[in-house]
């Protein structure tokens, strides 16, 4: 493959975690090799303590390294423009409870110098797509789980990337809300935009990646598609996928 | 390179989530009944029977042997006014009886609105009061998400800084202003050179708060930011103290370990002297004699005293922007 046509390239990357004083350390991820085109969907799936969110963290710049480096566009993550390069739609993100969306939209788009002109028209339009326009201006401390995930949604729809990482995007959305995420993530593909999806969520993955790679215990498999999942024995591509999981871990995929 | 305006952005919406931040806490609201008691204490101001010095020519006067011997008091050749008034506050539930003219009696009160409001007291509680906003801000489940929006932690960090500052020296500008404007309307003295306290106190947050910035970098924990951050000021207390009762001008030397501490760190002692001879009230304000010595030698230079207090702050904010790198990273 064209080293210009790839939106992320990871060689040898590895990351322990250490824990001062105690002498513990955690290998996290093991000689990750991956490369993923421009363009693609890539979906990654794993059971949970997989890895999963330290590669896109890695991915992202906000964790370093052990070993083995990263690029995006060909370039290192630190000449990558935030957020209009990269972004990510990140799991465990815990809003300040004293803002009200159209705030905190505004503030993340403000900090990224978005001129607010533009900004104010967008952020209603995003705000409309995720079906939170009439909340907008309630207080975050009075939000469902669900309508938190749609917020988090709104911001990497807000940023918009080039490359886009999304981690469990689907966790506590109703049915409504995973139509919404498959469309966003279609729209994208069409636009000629790369996404990386971790997720447990199959039907998900199946419905919008055209690549599948799986991560166990911090080793990435090579991306198959899922034709090719599912040839693999002749299984569903669900079933295919727990069949490669270690037994005792198949459990954390629905 | 970022720009001005784009600069100007970021410090705004930072200066206004900083606001909602501090709303949202419980300590803003303390802070606005504190400044609100003080108003109201200012307010409730009344001068009995205290005359201004143009009315004494009228006024009886002690013999100037006996004013001598009582002492403390500006003794001209045919004695001095024999004064018995009152300063009564709360609308006259405390009485100081007051034996000086009315201006006196209100530098007096405007040195304690100063000490209030722009010494120790004030920034001790801003410390308290602002120690958690970082530690909040920084929290690494809303932190990771603003840094995939802006990934110059640095700028990040500065403008955020900076917001805190000046919204806390704002309000605390304000209410000064207030409180000196109220005191003056209900005592008839006006004193504009009151309105120095307004910098010193500028001053004072722009020195120590880098220090609660960046335990709140290192540790991203409230109560070591707090706490760190006043123990920081009280050891600079302490070796600015020590230098001026300690060492005495005649016995130092270019090298010793006390003079390269003072210069060193910040001087919260210099800052308190300077404020109390801006606003004139240092003759009013009681203070250990050692520092009033060290003051009347012209022992301690504003300028050098500032300017290395300044650099100091700055340098804490810079090693807070490297520590924020690698901690991130």
């Amino acid at each position: 493959m064209q080293e210009g046509n790839l939106a992320l390239k990871v060689s040898n990357l590895g990351k322990t975690f250490q824990r001062k004083f105690r002498g513990f350390s955690l290998c996290a991820l093991k000689d990750v090799f991956l490369e993923v085109p421009q363009g693609m969907t890539l979906g990654i799936v794993g059971p949970n303590r997989s890895g999963k969110s330290t590669l896109i963290q890695l991915c992202l710049g906000l964790l370093k390294p052990t070993v083995g480096s990263i690029q995006i566009f060909g370039r290192p993550i630190s000449e990558i423009a935030r957020p209009t390069g990269m972004s990510a739609i990140l799991q465990s993100v815990t809003f300040p409870a004293y803002l009200t969306p159209v705030e905190i939209l505004f503030f993340l788009g403000s900090i990224a110098l978005v001129p607010e002109e533009t900004l104010e028209t967008k952020l209603n339009q995003i705000l409309v797509n995720v079906k939170l326009h009439d909340s907008k201006n309630s207080q975050i401390r009075e939000f469902s789980r669900g309508m938190l995930q749609r917020l988090l949604i709104a911001q990497g729809m807000l940023a918009d990337p080039d490359l886009l990482f999304l981690d469990e995007p689907s966790e506590s959305l109703d049915m409504d809300g995973i139509e919404m995420l498959m469309d966003w993530i279609c729209k994208r593909k069409n636009a000629g935009k790369t996404s990386i999806l971790a997720s447990h969520d199959l039907k998900l993955v199946q419905s919008t990646c055209e690549q599948v790679a799986l991560l166990q215990r911090g080793i990435l498999s090579e991306p198959k598609t899922i034709l090719a999942w599912t040839n693999q024995g002749g299984f569903p591509f669900e079933e295919a996928i727990r069949k490669q999981l270690d037994p005792g871990m198949a459990k954390d995929s629905k | 390179m970022i720009r001005v305006p784009a600069f100007i952005q970021l410090t705004r919406c930072l200066l206004h989530e900083t606001i909602r931040m501090a709303l949202a806490s419980k300590l803003m609201l303390l802070w606005f009944v504190m400044s609100a008691s003080i108003l109201l204490v200012c307010s409730s101001v009344r001068f009995e029977k205290i005359p201004t010095s143009a009315e004494s020519t009228n006024h009886q006067r002690v013999p100037l042997e006996e004013a001598q011997r009582v002492g403390n008091f500006e003794v001209s050749a045919n004695g001095i006014p024999s004064i018995q008034g009152e300063i009564q506050i709360l609308f006259g539930t405390i009485k100081l009886p007051w034996p000086h003219f009315r201006e006196k009696a209100g530098l007096f009160l405007e040195s304690l609105l100063g000490f209030f409001l722009a010494d120790w007291p004030a920034l001790v509680l801003a410390l308290v009061f602002t120690g958690g906003l970082l530690p909040e801000f920084l929290n690494a489940n809303w932190w990771n998400l603003i840094r995939l929006h802006q990934k110059n932690t640095a700028l990040l960090f500065i403008a955020k800084t900076m917001a805190i500052v000046f919204l806390f020296s704002t309000f605390t500008s304000t209410t000064l202003f207030i409180c000196w404007m109220a005191l003056s309307l209900t005592t008839g003295t006006w004193h504009p050179q009151f309105l120095w306290a307004i910098p010193i106190f500028w001053l004072q947050l722009v020195v120590f708060y880098p220090v609660s910035a960046f335990l709140a970098v290192w540790t991203r924990n409230t109560t070591v930011a707090i706490t760190g951050s006043v123990a920081f000021w009280g050891l600079c207390w302490i070796v600015n103290h020590a230098r001026m009762t300690f060492a005495l001008p005649e016995t130092i030397t270019s090298g010793s370990i006390m003079e390269a501490f003072y210069w060193l760190l910040p001087k919260p002692i210099d800052l308190s002297l300077f404020l109390a001879d801006l606003t004139e009230t240092l003759p009013d304000r009681a203070l250990p004699e050692a520092w009033k010595a060290a003051w009347q030698k012209e022992w301690i230079k504003a300028i050098p005293s500032i300017a290395t207090s300044i650099v100091f702050s700055a340098i804490v904010l810079f090693a807070s922007c490297f520590e924020l790198r690698d901690k991130d990273a």
